[in-house]
């Protein structure tokens, strides 16, 4: 047994040297990313102005360092960085105008290779390590991607009354996507099959879905956003779902003094946070939606909003005039500012590394 | 389709060049040298209906030098004004003393022709050729001719008395990336009646190389590693255009002394809106393109009653704008994401007079009306099956104008105007200005002046009710400006002549209107009275001629701007670093410069122009995508002119970006490197008289 765990020990030393050494490559940055060091900043840019950049944020030592993905590889990130997604040791930046999803190395920032032909991509979300779905606003049907070929494999039809999706949220075998441009519904994408297997109307255009500790699925609805819109305007309100049978189990009505985004959870699934001229928390168990911000008094540039899973700081974005470097206040979740620093245009999203 | 016409218009070319080559041979009279346009010039004492007014005369050779030029283009070489170029023969703005597009009013025959909608004029889409004057009002010149030009005007004049009997040009051009230009010019001109029909066709595939430095082209290996990457030499596709244009004058002098005219001017634009250059998509997955179809027509008459020198004048504008955007949604089914239809109609009326007073005094006044309405929407089955999204909106719009202008002694004048513009149910504050100069010497033609005024606005009709987004409650963008400078016109006997002018101009405009993102996903844009901004800065122009010997010309016309354009509203927040910075997209320096030489029907001219980097980023960083940076320009133009027995004929050849610079005026959207056109010309002399020859 000793001979075993000492040969074990030697093994362990080898290959944590071997990843040490890796990592020793000087990336020519002041920050050197690691797991749980921090967080990667998605910076849309202005629309058509081909401006989006890649920053990060070390929350221990809170170096803040921009334009990475082009200064790494001698090449722009594109036009409007809309997501990320970290999976298997790989960064997956998605670009929606540009057509494109970059992979890149989370250390060095170097691509490591991309995957085109798709019409305006919004999310990646891994199935497996051999199979991703890329959901699109200007396509009603997701792509399949092997995301080891960077190609596209294939589609899942959603029906012609779908024209684009938007959010994945993970229940297993199951996955639900959320139709949110002049729509209605959410779908529910068996991912053995790769087929839709139900759907279910939720209000107008759900912006955002999350899931919760209890494995329920709530659903933001923006309302329509404007009085004209073609398919219709409410008020908007925020639903919980039952994700195994699509059925509405409550629903929060917003009035008319509150414009809510950006809903994510906390990393247990205990609590609801989303922007609404502050950052609003409510708890999942709670009855009715909370009176009172988190944090108030947020300026008109609030954009994005994040959880951190490792300690549970708030982490909101502002992009204040929408043409300069956009700030990220960070808060602890009891709502006190901790820090604050300047990213790139439009800070649109948050991955943790 | 496009390719067709290519072909045929190339056979023209080959068949036009071979009757050229015939006339070279047999029939060149030797000694007989073609006329050259006269420049226009300024000259002796300024008329006292100029006293201070700050303006910029574009000659007749810049407008005419080849039928592809579009006016941006001469905007670029013959102004200081930035041209905001969103590709090659794509949407083209302007910033007229560090102010925005929608900041620059501009007048065809005394019809404003800024689009209702939006506010601003696309400069690709005025063919320089089709006019016969055009000139630049600086600053609080501009109320002069209308309100609104926060920065400016630019007037643009076409149609006049054509020589007697019948007339006729026709010019073809070729060049790179398949383009082709023709024009056609037929006259007729009686004792009283003359005509005039101009017709413009410019095609081109417009597929230019260019080195993509904004991506770079990777190669894997076996396992799907990336083992090489570069800039790669991508082709600018998905650009191609078909601009036609027509136009018409008429005009007639009655016995009596009135002189009517009627002037048309039909386009017809077809455009594809080329991709960025960061986009990966394929280059068959969409359809991105523009029509448009617009129809102007002014008429007017002006006569001289008893002294009063009266004009009236009444026009319609009526375009129609597609957009189309769609993409393959699968199994080759095409998903049609936008299908704009808009449709603006402008109907104008205008009456106006104006008197000399005992040779000292002068008034003038004019009352004009437009009224505007417009009516957009989205047919595209995205945005919801079967429902419509837009909106249909109109308004009356009334500018009155009085002005009392004063000679005091002969050195000196004085100009004192008052305008009050009616917005729909909105009054402007009684806007005024005072424009004066004097003369410190006779001999060097030696002017200083200056000039004061207020300014106003209003919103355009998207500005108040585009769908989504429109702002009802948005108030008009209000400035106050001064100018002082000077202006010089010296000649040298016949010899030559210098003239030049510059100043300082310095102006504050508040509520400054700037669409930023709205509703709770930011997923619209809406106007917004965001900025307090201070434009100030140093205007310079410097042209001449010069004859050292024989049939030997030269000329020269340089301009130079310094334009800070300085955001000094309230920071929206401790964070804002905008607040004192240059706006975006207007560049602190520019200039251009041109010279010519022209010797026996030889000519040679080189343009340049530079623009110093424009900021994208309103807190004017130096990052990596923070500014466009700065770029010279240069081109050159060649030409000849012939005149044998029975037309006047031209050669030209006009090369652009000589030293294949790599740039672009926006960012994200590529120019093309070097490229040329050649151009043949024929006058006929179908009078039996001797027609004067233009260069293209």
């Amino acid at each position: 047994m000793k001979k075993f765990l000492a040969i074990l020990s030697v093994c362990a030393l080898a290959l944590t040297g071997c990843m040490k050494e890796d990592k020793v490559v000087e990336n020519g940055f002041d920050v050197k990313p690691a797991p749980g060091s921090g967080l990667f900043i998605a910076c849309q840019g202005n629309w058509s102005y081909g401006n989006a950049t890649l920053s990060f944020y070390d929350t221990k030592t809170k170096v803040v360092e921009n334009e990475l993905f082009a200064r790494a590889n001698d090449q722009k990130l594109g036009d409007t960085a809309q997501s990320m997604t970290l999976h298997d040791g790989t960064l997956w930046i998605v670009v929606n105008t540009s057509n494109v999803i970059f992979a890149i190395d989370p250390y060095t920032f170097k691509e490591k290779g991309r995957i085109t032909g798709l019409a305006s991509p919004r999310e990646i979300f891994f199935v497996s390590d051999d199979k991703a779905y890329v959901t699109q606003m200007e396509d009603g049907r997701i792509c399949i991607v092997d995301p080891k070929k960077y190609e596209i494999t294939g589609y899942i039809e959603t029906g012609e009354a779908v024209t684009s999706t938007e959010q994945i949220e993970d229940f297993g075998s199951y996955v639900i996507t959320n139709c949110w441009s002049y729509q209605k519904k959410i779908l529910k994408i068996d991912t053995a099959t790769d087929k839709v297997t139900g759907e279910l109307e939720v209000g107008i255009q759900p912006s955002d879905i999350a899931r919760d500790r209890n494995g329920k699925l709530w659903v933001l609805t923006d309302g329509g956003g404007w009085d004209g819109n073609p398919i219709g305007f409410e008020s908007p309100t925020l639903s919980r779902i039952n994700p195994e049978t699509l059925s509405v189990e409550k629903t929060f009505t917003f009035d008319g003094a509150v414009s809510p985004s950006k809903l994510v959870t906390d990393n247990n699934g205990d609590n609801l946070y989303y922007l609404g001229a502050g950052v609003w928390k409510m708890s999942v168990s709670a009855d009715a939606l909370p009176t009172e911000p988190l944090v108030g008094n947020l300026g008109y540039g609030i954009y994005a909003l994040g959880v951190c899973p490792w300690d549970s700081d708030i982490y909101v974005a502002d992009a204040i005039d929408w043409q300069q470097s956009g700030s990220v206040f960070r808060y602890s979740s009891d709502g006190t500012l901790k820090d604050e620093f300047k990213v790139g245009i439009i800070p649109g999203s948050f991955c943790w590394y | 389709m496009i390719r067709t016409g290519a072909i045929v218009r190339c056979s023209a070319l080959t068949l036009l060049l071979a009757l050229l080559c015939r006339e070279n041979a047999f029939c060149l009279v030797r000694g007989e040298v073609a006329d050259t346009l006269k420049e226009s010039t300024v000259t002796g004492l300024r008329a006292l209906r100029q006293a201070g007014v700050n303006r910029t005369d574009f000659s007749e050779k810049a407008l005419k030098e080849n039928i592809s030029l579009s006016f941006a283009d001469v905007l670029a070489y013959n102004s200081s004004i930035f041209v905001k170029q969103h590709g090659r023969a794509s949407v083209s703005t302007v910033s007229f003393r560090g102010t925005s597009a929608s900041h620059t009013q501009v007048l065809w025959n005394g019809l404003r022709i800024n689009s209702p909608m939006l506010g601003m004029t696309d400069f690709s889409l005025i063919p320089s050729f089709l006019m016969d004057s055009a000139y630049l009002l600086h600053g609080s010149s501009s109320l002069q001719q209308t309100g609104g030009g926060l920065g400016g005007a630019v007037v643009l004049g076409s149609g006049g008395r054509a020589p007697e009997g019948f007339g006729m040009q026709y010019v073809q051009g070729a060049g790179s990336f398949g383009t082709f230009d023709e024009y056609l010019r037929l006259s007729w001109g009686g004792k009283r009646l003359s005509s005039t029909t101009k017709a413009y066709l410019g095609t081109s595939e417009n597929r230019f190389r260019y080195v993509n430095r904004d991506k770079n082209e990777i190669v894997y290996d076996g396992d799907m590693n990336i083992v090489e990457s570069y800039h790669p030499v991508e082709v600018f596709d998905n650009g191609a255009f078909r601009d036609f244009h027509l136009m018409q004058e008429t005009e007639w002098e009655a016995p009596e002394g009135s002189l009517v005219r009627f002037s048309t001017w039909y386009i017809d634009s077809f455009r594809e809106l080329p991709r960025l250059s960061v986009d990966y998509s394929g280059t068959d997955d969409y359809i991105n393109e523009q029509r448009e179809n617009t129809l102007r027509a002014v008429g007017s008459w002006s006569k001289d009653l008893g002294g009063w020198k009266t004009e009236a004048s009444a026009g319609y504008a009526g375009t129609y704008l597609g957009y189309d955007y769609a993409r393959n949604g699968g199994g080759g089914i095409r998903t049609w994401l936008t299908r704009s239809r808009s449709h603006s109609n402008t109907f104008f009326a205008k009456a106006g007079t104006e008197r000399y007073l005992g040779g000292r005094w002068m008034v003038s006044g004019n009352v004009s009306m437009h009224w505007q309405s417009a009516k957009s929407r989205d047919l595209a089955m995205f945005t919801g099956a079967g429902r419509q999204n837009g909106y249909e909106a109109g308004r009356a719009e009334v500018s009155a104008f009085a002005s009392l202008k004063w000679k005091p002694s002969r050195r000196a004048g004085i100009s004192l105007s008052l305008r009050e513009d009616v917005f729909g149910k909105d009054f402007s504050p009684v806007i005024p200005a005072l424009n004066a100069d004097f003369l410190l010497s006779e001999q060097w033609g030696l002017f200083l002046k200056g000039s004061v005024s207020r300014n106003y606005r209003f919103p355009t009709l998207n500005d108040l009710y585009f769908m989504p987004g429109g702002n009802p409650d948005l108030r008009p963008e209000s400035g106050v400006s001064y100018d002082i400078g000077y202006s010089l016109d010296r000649r040298f006997g016949s010899r030559g002549a210098v003239r030049a002018e510059g100043g300082w101009f310095d102006s504050y405009i508040d509520d400054w209107i700037m669409w930023v993102p709205s509703g709770a996903k930011k997923d619209f844009y809406t106007p917004m009275n965001v900025m307090r901004v201070h434009a100030y800065g140093l205007e310079q122009k410097v042209s001449g001629e010069w004859s050292p010997a024989g049939d030997w010309k030269l000329t020269f016309n340089g301009n130079f701007t310094w334009s800070p354009s300085i955001n000094k509203g309230e920071p929206r927040s401790p964070l804002d670093d905008s607040v004192g910075k240059q706006l975006v997209y207007i560049p602190e320096f520019s200039s251009s410069f041109t010279a010519g030489v022209s010797w026996r029907g030889w000519s040679a001219m080189w343009k340049w122009c530079h623009y110093s980097r424009r900021y994208t980023m309103s807190s004017n960083e130096d990052s990596i995508t923070g500014s466009v940076p700065a770029y010279i320009m240069n081109d050159l133009t060649l030409g000849k002119t012939l005149d044998t027995r029975w037309a006047g004929l031209s050669l030209s050849l006009a090369v652009r970006n000589i030293f294949n610079e790599s740039y672009q005026s926006v960012l994200s959207r590529p120019m093309p490197g070097i490229n040329c056109e050649f151009f043949i010309g024929i006058t006929p002399k179908l009078s039996g008289k001797k027609s004067p020859v233009v260069s293209e």
